[in-house]
């Protein structure tokens, strides 16, 4: 199946969704006023790929900001991972949940999802330089 | 032909209005039309003006989040003040302000008369929770969303409150018969 690569922008982030490289990540910050039409693509493509998904599917969330509205529908980006290991017994999704040291709200994000969603998740800080922040 | 002109504002006006401003405390007034580009750009000024005044980063963070939500909802739910019928992109006012120890952000824009109902339960029931509970209480609203996609009304307002520890202050202006002004103001507290 083919890859789904979406580049930032100042109110989207990245995504990168390949079968090939084994590679599944969103980085970034989501704040769109409609958030559902950004996130139907990918959607989309994690639909066709619950169809043959690997063994162990690793997605990386890096999120430095998102608005109700990407709450809402990263929501439902987790209700189609979760449909990858309904659907398919024995596949198994990890979500890799990064967020900034010093950045307390959105490890509660995470926190939060991880409570409501039936995959595993693997939180991971990483230290950021100061100079770098960028919201 | 008959020419209306609508009035003008005076110098002096123009001065008492930065009186206003400086006495309130005001760092940032607007009304009009709210779009999203206008929405990243407050929200980005006032970032960049909070980092260069060294607040903390959580903080910062903070308003930034209010100050999106909060523009977003006029963008999205103002109605038109003779109608009553939502308007896009929608329009109202936004004030920031800054105190010793809060920033204050007030979002306004018309509301239909019959939607009072639904936003003052929203905010009067946010308002209710004890601040040990809210953090589980947005998770609830956050299971039943995602249990039903329909259910996600108020998860902006439940964020707000988890997200600053305050409680939501709120004003319904009657305009008409139709419609009325929502007001309403939410507090960041600065230096935790």
């Amino acid at each position: 199946m083919q890859d789904l690569f979406i580049a930032a922008t100042n109110e989207t982030p990245e995504v990168f969704l390949s079968k090939t490289e084994k590679r599944f990540s969103i980085k970034g910050m989501s704040l769109p006023e409609n958030a559902s039409g950004f996130y139907a693509p990918v959607l989309n493509w994690l639909e066709q790929y619950s169809k043959q998904p690997y063994p162990l599917t690793t997605v990386e969330l890096k999120l430095t900001y998102l608005n109700t509205s990407s709450s809402k529908s990263l929501l439902d980006v987790f209700v189609e991972l979760e449909r990858i290991q309904l659907a398919n017994i024995g596949a198994v999704v990890k979500i890799v949940w990064c967020y900034d040291t010093d950045d307390e709200d959105m490890e509660d994000v995470g926190r939060d999802f991880d409570d409501i969603i039936e995959i595993d998740f693997e939180f991971k800080e990483e230290e950021v330089d100061d100079e770098e922040l960028d919201f | 032909m008959t020419v209306v002109k609508s009035p003008s504002y005076s110098l002096e006006f123009a001065y008492e209005f930065h009186q206003t401003m400086k006495n309130n405390n005001l760092i940032l007034a607007y009304e009009g039309e709210v779009t999203q580009q206008l929405t990243k750009a407050f929200s980005t000024l006032a970032e960049s003006n909070l980092e260069k005044e060294e607040e903390a980063y959580g903080v910062r963070k903070k308003v930034f989040h209010i100050m999106v939500e909060c523009l977003q909802n006029v963008a999205k739910h103002s109605d038109d003040p003779l109608s009553g019928l939502n308007t896009n992109p929608g329009s109202g006012i936004f004030l920031v302000g800054k105190s010793d120890d809060i920033y204050h952000i007030t979002t306004g824009n018309v509301i239909a008369n019959d939607k009072i109902h639904i936003v003052r339960d929203l905010i009067e029931e946010v308002n209710a929770v004890d601040p040990d509970d809210i953090k589980a209480y947005y998770k609830e609203k956050l299971r039943s969303t995602k249990l039903s996609d329909k259910s996600g009304a108020g998860l902006g307002f439940i964020d707000m409150v988890k997200k600053t520890g305050s409680k939501i202050d709120f004003h319904f202006e009657p305009i008409n018969d139709k419609t009325s002004f929502f007001l309403y103001k939410v507090k960041v507290k600065r230096k935790k």
